[in-house]
């Protein structure tokens, strides 16, 4: 159906009502009066529908004047969407962290509401971007029905398809900008909330080594993609990690974690959320260490550079004898506080170190023994002497109260976070769409009149 | 739905000959009512009236078909001829 010449014959054919209705012999004003209206209403309609390739070239043309991108809307559109979702997620796994805790209650009353906000935060953005991209997609068909409706004689809907058509020509022109006018409105008003790329889980960890006991005292790293420091944690004596408190907690998705043992650090890339194991209803990260041997709390052998395996003859908490077959040459490196001693049983033979090294981490002297040993099959026995022992003194950066900037002592914070989204996400729109929809309906007015009486109710009254 | 299109243009063509002979039926009465014996004015304004208007809608019926021809032209000069107009 060819919409625009319906159009095109009906405002013909209003002409020619009116050109009737001008010649009738009843002399009532009342009825004389529609007469030079229709054929003017006929002519104008006519024109309109012979306009419509500039209607849409102006739409071009504006959008490209002050311009109107589609694609940066789009950006726009998916950034808020992930913030909004990741901000659900952080509430999600905090109100999991704290109903662990027993806390259950806080996490209802509190982040419920906050995060039910959200998700209609989320379904009215989605909705409004839905429509404003319908009308876009739609643009050339709508204003044809408009054209239509605007011909029709008697004025019956012609202030209706005014108004859908200028409604079209000022949303398709004016909806891309809505990010820029967000912008302006939220500028040094609220904060900008960052996407949260890591998550967060409360678990603990645990680090162990080759014959999984605690390698004690261990600190704990994570770091993002682009090595921000994140967290980090000093293990207990028993190589425990206690990190399941509401303000500690871990990240979840994948990071760089890197386990320190006095000053030798091994890094890799984990993803914590796949690893977590439970334990007496717990969540536990474990870690294990397998080319190191925690003798005793700060004492330590860590073999560097290993390719191959160990196994385990005899060990005690002071000396042990191991056999170990490696394919390439390794640094052998016990690990002792000054003031302690030890010596190194090489295939049966006493060996001296390559190299000493004496440093201090956390606030305690360590010497570091390294021994290089060649390939092959070889039997190791150790023996250490000395149990000094001191607690380290390590800095701790917790991942919830620090990274994050998250206390549960101050619920403000999560207020805040929804609130300024609401003033984003919320507010921001609507307040530009009723400025798009009064510009539409004085462009309506313009074009055949508004109805009134609707747009000053939709406008002002609603 | 060509029917609709059609229609309305089977309607156009009846409403042009239906003013035509409105037209006439209006000149006729006006003229009679002007040369009738009746002593009032206004009466005979009426008729003038009818008259009046009788002769100019029948100017506007006949320039009917002009006047959309020639917003067709302008069209035309100005920019390019109809392009695809949508179809449902």
């Amino acid at each position: 159906m060819d919409l625009l010449s319906i159009a095109f014959y009906l405002s013909v054919l209003t002409y020619y009502l009116g050109v009737l209705i001008y010649m009738l012999p009843i002399p009532i004003y009342g009825l004389k009066k529609w007469a030079p209206q229709l054929m003017v209403d006929g002519v104008f309609s006519a024109i309109l529908v012979f306009s419509y390739s500039l209607i849409m070239w102006l739409i071009q043309y504006f959008s490209g004047i002050l311009g109107s991108d589609w694609n940066r809307y789009n950006e726009w559109l998916l950034k808020e969407i992930n913030i909004i979702i990741s901000v659900i997620l952080l509430f999600k796994a905090i109100g999991i962290g704290l109903s662990s805790m027993g806390l259950g209650f806080l996490a209802n009353s509190l982040l419920s509401p906050l995060i039910s906000s959200l998700t209609y935060l989320l379904v009215f953005l989605l909705t409004v971007s839905t429509l404003v991209y319908a009308l876009y997609l739609l643009s050339h068909t709508l204003v044809a029905v408009g054209l239509v409706l605007h011909s029709i004689p008697f004025r019956i809907t012609r202030s209706s398809g005014a108004m859908l058509i200028s409604v079209v020509i000022i949303f398709s022109i004016g909806a891309p900008l809505m990010p820029s006018f967000i912008d302006l409105i939220s500028n040094n008003v609220v904060e900008q909330i960052n996407e949260n790329k890591y998550g967060v889980v409360y678990a603990d960890i645990i680090v162990t080594d080759l014959v999984n006991n605690g390698i004690s005292h261990s600190v704990v790293e994570f770091r993002g993609m682009d090595q921000n420091l994140l967290a980090r944690y000093l293990a207990d004596i028993a190589g425990y990690v206690d990190s399941s408190d509401i303000d500690k907690g871990i990240p979840s998705e994948k990071t760089y974690i890197s386990i320190d043992i006095v000053g030798y650090k091994y890094s890799f890339i984990i993803t914590p959320e796949d690893l977590l194991e439970k334990k007496d209803n717990k969540l536990v990260l474990p870690i294990k260490l397998s080319n190191v041997i925690s003798i005793k709390p700060l004492h330590y052998m860590i073999f560097m550079g290993f390719h191959g395996n160990i196994s385990i003859v005899s060990i005690t908490n002071s000396s042990g004898t191991i056999m170990v077959s490696s394919s390439t040459e390794y640094v052998l490196l016990l690990i002792l506080p000054i003031g302690d001693s030890g010596k190194i049983v090489l295939d049966n033979s006493s060996i001296e170190p390559d190299n000493v090294v004496e440093y201090k981490w956390g606030g305690i002297d360590f010497k570091a023994y390294k021994y290089i040993i060649s390939l092959g099959n070889h039997t190791i026995s150790y023996e250490v002497r000395g149990n000094y022992y001191s607690k380290p003194v390590i800095d701790e950066i917790y991942y919830t109260r620090d990274t994050l900037g998250i206390s549960i002592d101050k619920p403000v914070y999560f207020i805040n976070i929804v609130s300024s989204l609401i003033y984003r996400v919320f507010i921001g729109p609507i307040v530009y769409v009723s400025i798009l929809f009064t510009a539409s309906t004085a462009l309506a007015k313009l074009l055949g009149g508004s109805s009134s009486k609707i747009a000053r109710i939709v406008v002002t009254g609603v | 739905m060509t029917n609709i299109i059609s229609f309305i243009q089977e309607l156009i063509v009846n409403i042009t000959i239906i003013a035509w002979i409105i037209f006439f039926l209006t000149w006729v009465i006006g003229w009679a009512i002007k040369g009738s014996p009746i002593p009032f004015l206004r009466v005979k304004r009426a008729g003038e009236r009818m008259i009046e208007d009788a002769v100019w809608a029948a100017f506007w019926l006949a320039m009917g078909t002009t006047v959309f021809a020639l917003i067709a032209y302008i069209a035309n000069t100005f920019y390019q001829p109809l392009p695809e107009p949508p179809t449902i």
